[in-house]
């Protein structure tokens, strides 16, 4: 069985006398998207640095493929491919000669440091920005070819430490559908992030850090199920308000019931997963539908639920 | 391999794009080499030609022969030199040189005409010329000159050995040259001809500061992370880095003495070696850039550590004066200073016709050599231990 991309083992890291990050242990599976999300300061990118070896832990260790990163630095390095938060690139540099600088920094002869620049200029959408020094590209570019940098040489396991921080939500939205698209690749990703619609949308699992602590760690899916008032589903229905907030009532997961005319509100952890309950008791009251808009429970609620506060405060 | 060649290629069309920097490294001091050139230099002297006083004194005998028949070939040889001051106009290439003869009875007289600067030597003719040369005997005249003013001593000299060897082909022995030093100082070189040296090297100070730019500048960008996340080793990025620097010290150097050499700076030795030696200093210069880049935490600290260490080098390591002129305290201090030593030795071939063979010149080359391959293995040693390792 091959070893996991990424194996954290109770790490810690104390600078001075701040304990930036707390006993922290987690699994990367190979080929899946985890995101660490928690709000700025919550220890993410130090945990990011010292699963690539720049940040040497206070105490635990780190196994990226199997192997020690303290003790198999050199080898480890050729294996992760790092986007880090703050846009490194150089100014005069081309968008292409920066990929081909970086490819060939990695080994690769130059034949294929030329294809994977290709690549990856196609990938990211850089065709017309190719022959275009980097300081005259956008913020979104930047980032973009930030990203594109630190995967041309195909490595296995992919770091990135905020890869839309700063970004509109159209650029935003360009490197979501980039990872979608690299995710198919087969690669390993660990992201940090602190926009939950990020972390829903990309991650396969989510391990929300708080404080230099995992407070919480499943799939997104599951956490929306497990934690947080729930989804909240506001129902129009024909007749019998009354007799259908009863039954919806009666059902075990629902929270709460709420009647306001003919609209019904229930709030329900997992309430679209059960939707069909919820019909089938609204048509037992002698009712139908009518009309049903649904709020859904988010990872910013569950960030709430557990943390009793904002991911942004 | 790859890697050198990949980071220098990198920070050479970084270092070339950033167009303030590249220009001011390399116009710079092109400027003071042409503006003092111009200012100073032979260009604006009608300096191209070179009036060329010689003196004779002709204390030979000769020998009496019957009939009241008195040869002096003392003689012959003084109306040898005065027929070649009449077609004497030679060229070579920067200067050109116009002579004139005197006489004088005695060396005293002859002297005293030196030291007023009425003439710039003078030649001896013993008195026993005739005698040797009929009894086929070797004999040597005497060339009186100072060597400091090497120009004109070199021509005055060659002009003695030129005629000594025509004389010798007229089917007599061979006439010798003894050359016979006169250590009186006169200024006789142009203040271009003295700054020159020190100017081609200044240039490279302007490079000391540049390379102590490139790794403050990554580690400024944070781009100090990334690549010591590629694969690149401490000895590549060092490696690389110097390769870039040194190829832009080059070209700086080069195109500075090429200027000195068109304004007629004084050129009296090889100019291959005086290149070698640009070319040490230019290592040596580029390493200690380096060194500094290695510690600086940004491009201002770079710039001002860079110019604490040039700064005492350009003015007491022989870069805009010999060291020689200073006062005795600050003589030695500058003689510390180990760019001083390839400033003196640079001005020393262009001067004097100095040689990097000699004692002096091996040892000043094989010094920057050493101490550049000691900062660069420092430099290499260094980033393995504060860049390239776990914080």
């Amino acid at each position: 069985m091959p070893a996991p991309a990424i194996e954290a083992r109770n790490l810690t890291k104390f600078y001075g006398k701040l304990k930036a990050v707390d006993d922290v242990s987690f699994t990367v599976e190979n080929g899946e998207l985890f995101g660490l999300l928690g709000p700025n300061g919550a220890g993410k990118t130090t945990t990011v640095l010292m699963i690539c070896g720049l940040l040497k832990p206070t105490s635990g260790e780190v196994y990226v493929k199997g192997l020690n990163v303290q003790r198999n630095w050199d080898k480890v390095r050729k294996l992760i491919g790092i986007s880090f938060q703050d846009t490194m690139l150089y100014e005069k540099l081309t968008v292409e000669e920066t990929l081909m600088f970086f490819a060939r920094a990695y080994g690769l002869t130059y034949g294929k440091a030329k294809e994977n620049t290709e690549k990856m200029i196609k990938i990211f959408e850089l065709e017309a920005k190719r022959k275009i020094l980097v300081e005259k590209l956008s913020g979104g570019l930047k980032r973009r070819l930030h990203m594109a940098a630190s995967m041309v040489h195909d490595p296995e396991l992919l770091l990135l430490d905020e890869p839309t921080l700063g970004l509109d939500p159209q650029a935003r939205r360009r490197i979501w559908d980039v990872l979608e698209q690299i995710r198919e690749y087969g690669k390993s990703i660990l992201l940090t992030t602190h926009y939950m619609d990020e972390a829903d949308r990309l991650c396969d699992r989510v391990a929300i850090i708080d404080h230099g602590k995992i407070i919480a760690l499943d799939s997104p899916s599951n956490l929306k199920t497990k934690y947080g008032e729930g989804d909240k589903l506001t129902i129009m229905v024909s007749k019998n308000v009354q007799a259908v907030a009863e039954n919806l009532s009666k059902l075990d997961f629902v929270k709460r019931v709420d009647i306001n005319g003919k609209e019904v509100t229930i709030v329900a952890l997992g309430g679209l997963k059960r939707l069909g309950e919820i019909v089938s008791a609204i048509q037992n009251a002698s009712s139908s539908i009518e009309n049903l808009s649904v709020v859904e429970n988010t990872l910013e609620d569950v960030f709430i639920a557990l943390t009793g506060r904002r991911l942004r405060d | 391999m790859t890697g050198i060649i990949v980071y220098a290629t990198k920070t050479l069309k970084t270092f070339y794009r950033r167009r303030g920097a590249f220009l001011s490294t390399l116009l710079v001091p092109l400027f003071l080499v042409l503006f003092y050139g111009f200012m100073f230099g032979k260009v604006f002297f009608g300096g191209t030609e070179i009036t060329l006083n010689i003196g004779v004194v002709n204390l030979d005998q000769g020998v009496q022969f019957a009939g009241n028949f008195t040869l002096n070939l003392g003689e012959y040889f003084k109306a040898m030199l005065l027929n070649t001051s009449k077609t004497f106009n030679e060229t070579d290439g920067r200067s050109r040189f116009t002579l004139k003869v005197f006489n004088y009875s005695t060396i005293e007289n002859a002297t005293r005409a030196f030291e007023n600067g009425t003439i710039d030597g003078f030649i001896v003719i013993p008195k026993n010329f005739t005698l040797c040369l009929i009894s086929n005997e070797s004999i040597s005249i005497y060339a009186y000159g100072d060597p400091s003013d090497y120009v004109k001593y070199s021509t005055f000299t060659s002009i003695c050995r030129e005629l000594a060897i025509s004389f010798s082909l007229r089917g007599r022995p061979i006439v010798g040259v003894e050359e016979k030093s006169l250590t009186i100082k006169r200024k006789t070189f142009t203040y271009f001809d003295i700054s020159a040296p020190g100017m081609i090297l200044f240039g490279l100070l302007f490079v000391t500061t540049s390379s102590a730019h490139v790794f403050a500048s990554e580690r400024e960008h944070k781009l100090i992370d990334r690549i010591v996340m590629s694969g690149l080793s401490p000895s590549e990025i060092i490696l690389g880095a110097f390769i870039a620097m040194f190829a832009v010290a080059f070209l700086q150097s080069m195109l500075c003495f090429s200027a000195a050499l068109t304004l007629k700076a004084c050129m009296v030795g090889s100019i291959p070696e005086a290149i070698v030696v640009i070319l040490c200093m230019a290592m040596f210069q580029v390493a200690l850039g380096l060194l500094v880049s290695i510690y600086a935490k940004n491009t201002k600290t770079a710039e001002n550590i860079a110019w604490m260490i040039v700064a005492p080098i350009m003015f007491l390591g022989g870069i805009w004066w010999p060291i020689e002129w200073m006062a005795e305290p600050f003589k030695t201090i500058g003689k510390v200073f180990p760019p001083s030593m390839g400033c003196e030795l640079l001005r020393a071939i262009m001067l004097k016709g100095a040689t990097i063979f000699s004692e002096k010149g091996l040892i000043t080359i094989t010094s920057l050599i050493a101490l550049s391959i000691a900062m660069l293995i420092a430099e290499i040693y260094l980033a393995k231990k504060h860049i390239f390792k776990p914080r």
